[in-house]
């Protein structure tokens, strides 16, 4: 030691346990990627094109508006391709890449810059940019296309490309030349609701289905949230609390749309005035309909229309 | 808090593990230094009124005799560490930063290592009184870093009573062992410290609360404890900050500590190991305290150790002695989470100083940058007071302090830094609400 050794002077504490809000953003994308790749095994590359769209134009804009503002980029912080990337697998995958790059703008510049940026935004930047989608387009975010699509790897979905402000091409003949027997563009619920067909759990599992890009594998998500959860990025309190909500409402209180049998609605429906809930109706009063689907959609006709729910 | 405790037995609910680096030092016996070839033996090396020295200039001193006395009831005398003569009584660094008055002791070149100084006191027939008198005498602070005069603690405040000594061997900081070696090495000096605090205090029982990284330490004490009752020893699960005061005596005997309140109020009184083993080893002979246990350790030094230390020796001849290498960057006196770096090397060793810990380049990261605050409540979750320091940060980040005592019990925070530690975001929260607490202090002496 000489005696000229320079010594720092820093407040305690001096040891920091090494994490990061880079390193923490890092892995949430190391989460994110393997619902992306089968987002792209899935539905091709239009759905490549969809999340590098968004997450590109998240970045791009991140940046562009820390520099406008005169600060410093913050795009380091990985917390803008985080969101391009979560925008991207929540858009149905042939969305015309133009609205993602308008929801991509709607999620990072008043979704999260205006606040101050990260740390200081009220909601997800990127629902913000799903939820404008959703009502400023409402026919092309319900647009799905099939999983499984021939030459999806080769061709894009015709509607990706559409160009702005103009009507994309319907889809229903190009799913009819692409699908692939027993998969359709409709997505579980829909099928449910419309078809009455129900999709068997191991499909809606492993995801072999149409909807959005990301959506469709439970399994990934699950992975990717086992994932933070064992680099300590993630609280499992969190989503246990709301799986277990999930639960306690399906399995344990008797609200299942089957159990509500169909005299006890048309009673409701024929007398609105009389207050008997339709949910938590004791349906064992009442003999149960043979159907085990009940279509709760508002029925149609003079009488109903007088007296909506 | 008893049926948890059910459960999981005692341990402390929030907090944090930090890696501990104990195996350093934790094995090494504790060794010797030799004289530096100048003491400087600052008059204010304890929380309190400076000591009045009673030497002058050129006077040869005796290792072990008095050379100041104490200032008031608060404040304790000081000892010469080594035989020699005094040069000089003169402006020397301290570790706060400023220069504080401090007598030079040039110690004789053959000076021995033995003390000399001192005569044979009963302490078994001394009135409470009396002893912290006596404690006072041998100049014996807070040994764990507070440097708080122990004989105040001794006495009990008006109206108040004490039914149990708590005695703190956790030593929850990284990196020291000097704790952990006093205990293994003078279990009886413990035990004798323990009891005379009962005494003084009029306490019935004593409860010595240890690690359990350190169950080797604990067997020690409940070897030398055998046959009594009036003392035991409890192990609890190691984490940090479970040494500071309020956090081992909610813990160990599930009492809380009031906000702004002394262990007093509960009935207890807290003293950390190696304070009772010195007043365990010095009343007796009445002596004073002129060495202390110090753990020089860390990658900056090549011989780590627990090094007994005469009180003043200047840090570079403590580092040189433990070869110290050239990589230094920085020298933190004290554990890493809560100890001060030190802004010099000529700065003594004090009676507070539990460790020299020496840091290379490696370990201090560079100036990492500071991110905005994304909520994540990892600091809420290790705040061991329950406070919420990430709010906190907030404000003191807009200099509303007086919002941050008033409506966020920043008063209670104890600055263990477990909040700064744990924050991806780098903000360094203890250093804010540093800042936040002497800007409120300063406000209140302008009134």
């Amino acid at each position: 030691m000489s005696t000229s050794t320079v010594i720092e002077v820093r407040t305690a504490p001096h040891l920091h346990s090494g994490s990061s809000v880079d390193r923490i953003m890092r892995n949430v994308i190391y989460a994110l990627l393997p619902m992306c790749f089968y987002s792209v095994w899935l539905f091709g590359i239009s759905a490549a094109a969809l999340i590098a769209t968004t997450t590109a134009a998240c970045v791009l804009i991140e940046y562009w508006s820390c520099r406008a503002s005169g600060r410093e980029a913050t795009i380091g912080d990985f917390s803008a391709a985080i969101t391009g990337l979560l925008l991207g697998l929540t858009l149905p995958p042939g969305l015309p890449l133009w609205m993602a790059v308008v929801g991509a703008f709607i999620a990072i510049a008043p979704g999260k810059m205006i606040f101050g940026g990260l740390g200081f935004n009220v909601f997800n930047p990127a629902l913000v940019g799903r939820a404008f989608l959703q009502a400023a387009f409402p026919t092309a975010i319900t647009t799905y296309t099939p999983a499984l699509a021939l030459h999806r790897l080769a061709e894009f979905i015709p509607t990706t490309l559409a160009i702005p402000f103009l009507k994309a091409a319907p889809l229903k003949d190009w799913i009819a030349q692409v699908r692939i027997d027993g998969f359709t563009g409709a997505t579980p619920l829909m099928l449910q609701k419309f078809d009455h067909v129900t999709t068997d759990p191991w499909t809606l599992f492993i995801g072999t289905r149409a909807g959005s890009s990301g959506e469709t594998s439970a399994l990934l998500i699950l992975l990717g949230g086992g994932y933070l959860i064992a680099r300590k990025m993630m609280d499992w309190r969190i989503p246990a609390a709301m799986l277990l909500g999930a639960l306690i409402r399906r399995r344990l209180l008797p609200l299942r749309p089957r159990e509500i049998s169909q005299p006890a609605v048309r009673a409701v429906l024929r007398r609105p005035h009389a207050r008997r809930p339709l949910h938590g109706h004791r349906s064992r009063r009442f003999a149960r309909h043979p159907a085990r689907h009940v279509d709760l959609r508002p029925a149609h006709g003079p009488h109903h229309r007088a007296h909506p729910f | 808090m008893p049926l948890m405790e059910f459960f999981t037995g005692k341990h402390l609910d929030r907090g944090l593990h930090v890696p501990e680096h104990k195996d350093l030092t934790s094995h090494l016996p504790i060794r010797r230094l030799p004289f530096a070839p100048v003491l400087v033996v600052p008059l204010s090396q304890h929380a309190g009124v400076p000591a009045i020295p009673i030497v002058r200039e050129g006077q040869e001193v005796v290792r072990g005799e008095p050379i100041a006395k104490a200032g008031g009831f608060v404040s304790v005398p000081m000892h010469a560490p080594a035989t020699g003569r005094v040069t000089k009584i003169a402006l020397a660094p301290s570790a706060r930063g400023d220069l504080s008055t401090a007598i030079y002791i040039t110690p004789y070149s053959a000076a021995s290592q033995e003390v000399l100084y001192g005569a044979p006191q009963d302490i078994d027939n001394m009135t409470p009184a009396e002893i912290v008198q006596a404690v006072q005498n041998t100049g014996v602070v807070g040994l764990g870093g507070a440097a708080f005069p122990t004989h105040v603690k001794l006495k009990v405040p008006e109206g108040k009573t004490v039914d149990t000594v708590v005695v703190n061997g956790c030593e929850c900081e990284p990196y020291l062992t000097t704790d952990h070696r006093v205990m293994l090495e003078q279990p009886q000096a413990v035990l004798q410290g323990a009891r005379i605090a009962m005494r003084a205090l009029g306490a019935k029982k004593a409860v010595i609360g240890i690690e359990d990284n350190k169950l080797d330490a604990a067997d020690a004490l409940r070897d030398a404890a055998e046959g009594t009752t009036d003392i035991t020893v409890v192990t609890v699960p190691a984490k940090y900050p479970q040494g500071a005061e309020k956090m081992l005596v909610k813990v160990l005997l599930g009492r809380e500590i009031p906000s702004g309140g002394l262990p007093a109020d509960v009935g207890l009184a807290v003293f950390n190991v190696a304070t009772l083993a010195q007043i365990g080893e010095l009343l007796p002979h009445r002596q004073g305290l002129i060495e202390r246990v110090v753990t020089i350790t860390g990658p900056g030094v090549r011989k780590p150790g627990n090094y007994l230390v005469a009180l003043g020796t200047p840090l570079r001849w403590a580092l040189q002695q433990a070869d110290c290498s050239d990589q230094l960057s920085s020298v933190i006196l004290g554990g890493p989470m809560m100890g001060a770096a030190a802004g010099s090397l000529d700065i003594p060793i004090t009676k507070g100083v539990t460790g020299i810990l020496a840091l290379t380049h490696k370990q201090v990261n560079g100036h990492s940058r500071i991110y905005p605050c994304i909520h994540c409540a990892a600091c809420v979750d290790v705040c061991p007071i329950h406070l919420n320091p990430s709010h906190l940060g907030m404000l003191a980040r807009k200099d509303r302090y007086e919002e941050m005592e008033t409506d966020y019990h920043l008063k209670d925070c104890f600055e263990c830094a477990c909040c700064s530690y744990v924050c991806p975001s780098h903000i360094p929260l203890v250093q804010y609400f540093r800042v936040a607490k002497q800007m409120n202090r300063e406000r209140k002496a302008r009134g």
